[in-house]
């Protein structure tokens, strides 16, 4: 899961870097330190967002029961809104 | 509570006293004899761009002080489930606002990229627009988390009155006064129909909040006159022309075109983006949060098909790019209306994806369209040499077209699957149907672009400038997200989940 983020995100950084550069009309390889920043960032975001996945995954499974429950809460027994 | 209070809107209030600084900076330093009347048009925009960007950090009850210093990307990587209801419950801080206002900040933030080359370009000294960029971000900000419809009412307001000023930017150029000026006297009209509209709705009902709105609406509680008056129905209609004329959909669209074109190209890049943000997440919140009611769902079908009708037919008579995209934008509003008309969680859900796709492939244009303009790009056949000059430029703008579009497997393409897919859900099929037709319609302007670019001949050649590095990395980032949406969209699923899940009661 981190090496795919990493790799991924490394690959992307890359290849804005080299999109950026080729759309500028640029040497594609001009600056080597911002290629290596621009694949650190990108692994970075990778991964930041892999742990964020997780994180609103679980956030959201805890959403969801609470609403069932409300619901459930709700509607017992008859048809009317019961005040909580 | 007092804490809270002043502590939740710490963007807003930090944006407040950063526009000032910048103000009083622009009018001492420009002003000076000393440093030869400076230019500080670069400067304020990096200061805006900096102040917009801090202004990520939120201020919640046991985080820590470092959070001030991150950026909203890495902020959103931590976003706050906690709901808190401010000043007497004028404003609400959820999910639902929460990620809204980050979205909205960082389109802020790309608009401003866009900018710092074209003041330069455009020799404009308009300090000033940025810093009434930055307050009607604050603007919006307020608006997404209006609770109430005063609270509303003064957000759009706020909004609206720097909207008056910054289409005349070029105060030489009497297009863009037109425009301002057209701009000025239709939203003065528009903005007294929603407040008439507001003050309807708390003069049958007695209330102002949602949340009190929305009990009475859901049958919750019962009102003098119920729930389902003339005058309340009336209030409603008046609210959403209000909101209708501010997001230019069919039939309130007119001055939407020629504020579009009169405008400078920033500023139609500002138009096209922001307040379809803010002035959607507001008409959510107030219509389906607040004014649960199915009468105002046929005049919603209505328009979300005379837009896409409208948007797809009349574009295709048009020559002029910025005219174009102006139709483009009003049938993609009616797009994202299919959503917004189902009233379900899935409906607002397919909304939010369909707005931050649209808003993304947007930047992408406007970026490219902002490159060309110091060549004096207007026309579309003024791309017929792109192809030969520039063919990176020219992939960009061709997938973002077939995007547009709705062609596979790009993001444009997921999202109006998705926008259908809840249209069927809900048994709405004449409006998925009218959708799929437009879209096919549609097809033919987008592709016009590819085909002037790859298989015209120009009749003048021009040689376009290369573009600065930060609309190329803007560039970069939204072309890499339109087509590689659809390999890891789970993230965005979940994020409008959580948000629309948070407005239910």
């Amino acid at each position: 899961m981190v090496g795919t983020a990493t790799f991924v995100g490394a690959a992307l950084g890359l290849s804005i870097q080299f999109f950026s550069n080729g759309v500028r009309k640029l040497p594609l390889m001009r600056h080597p330190w911002e290629h290596v920043l621009a694949m650190g960032l990108g692994a970075a975001f990778g991964n930041a967002m892999a742990k964020w996945e997780v994180h609103l995954q679980d956030e959201l499974d805890k959403r969801l029961q609470e609403v069932q429950s409300a619901n459930k809460k709700r509607f017992i027994g008859t048809m009317r809104a019961v005040e909580d | 509570m007092f804490e809270h209070d002043f502590l939740a809107p710490f963007p807003e209030i930090f944006l407040i006293n950063a526009t000032i600084i910048l103000l009083i900076y622009e009018v001492v330093l420009s002003t000076s004899k000393k440093y030869d009347y400076p230019p500080l048009v670069r400067n304020v925009s990096w200061l805006g761009l900096l102040s917009v960007v801090r202004l990520g950090g939120r201020v919640w009850e046991n985080e820590e002080p470092y959070r001030y210093l991150i950026t909203i990307l890495l902020l959103a990587a931590n976003a706050p489930l906690t709901v808190a209801n401010l000043f007497y419950n004028n404003l609400i801080i959820n999910n639902f606002t929460y990620f809204c206002q980050i979205f909205l900040l960082l389109n802020t933030a790309s608009t401003i990229v866009m900018c710092l080359d074209y003041f330069k370009e455009e020799s404009l000294n308009a300090f000033e627009s940025i810093v009434l960029i930055l307050l009607f971000t604050r603007s919006m900000l307020l608006m997404i988390s209006a609770y109430d419809l005063i609270a509303m009412y003064l957000a759009i307001e706020l909004q609206s009155l720097c909207f008056y000023v910054i289409p005349a930017l070029k105060r030489d150029f009497e297009f863009s006064t037109e425009a301002g000026l057209k701009y000025f006297i239709l939203g003065a009209f528009s903005s007294g129909i929603l407040l008439f509209g507001c003050s309807m709705i708390y003069g049958f009902i007695g209330v102002t909040n949602f949340e009190e709105l929305a009990k009475i609406f859901i049958g919750y509680k019962i009102t003098l006159f119920g729930a389902q008056s003339s005058g309340i129905f009336m209030g409603i209609l008046f609210i959403a022309v209000g909101f209708l004329f501010k997001i230019t959909t069919v039939p309130f669209h007119m001055w939407a075109l020629d504020v579009y074109e009169g405008s400078p190209t920033l500023v139609t890049t500002f138009f096209s983006i922001a307040p379809k943000i803010s002035i959607l997440a507001n008409m959510v919140r107030v219509f389906i949060y607040s004014f649960y009611d199915p009468t105002w769902q046929q005049l919603f079908f209505f328009c979300s098909i005379a837009s896409m009708i409208l948007g797809a037919l009349a574009a295709m008579a048009q020559n002029k790019v910025k005219r174009l995209l102006a139709y483009s934008s009003i049938g993609h509003v009616g797009y994202l209306f299919i959503g917004f008309s189902c009233g379900t969680i899935e409906g607002i859900q397919s909304l939010l994806i369909g707005v931050f796709i649209y808003v993304l492939m947007t930047i992408n244009v406007f970026a490219i369209v902002l490159a060309l303009r110091q060549n004096c790009f207007k026309y579309i056949a003024d791309l017929g040499a792109l192809a030969k000059t520039n063919p990176i430029l020219t992939i960009t703008l061709s997938i973002t077209m077939f995007s547009y579009a709705g062609i596979p497997p790009l993001a444009g393409f997921c999202s109006k699957f998705y926008l259908f897919f809840v249209a069927l859900g809900c048994g709405a099929y004449l409006l998925a149907l009218i959708g799929v037709v437009t879209i096919f319609i549609s097809c033919f302007y987008y592709i016009r672009f590819v085909k002037i670019m790859y298989f015209d001949t120009p009749k003048t050649w021009i040689l376009y400038k290369p573009m600065d590095r930060e609309k190329s990395l803007l560039l970069a980032i939204t072309l890499f997200f339109i087509t590689f949406f659809f390999l890891y969209p789970s993230p965005f699923f979940l994020i409008t989940h959580q948000m629309a899940l948070s407005l239910c009661l």
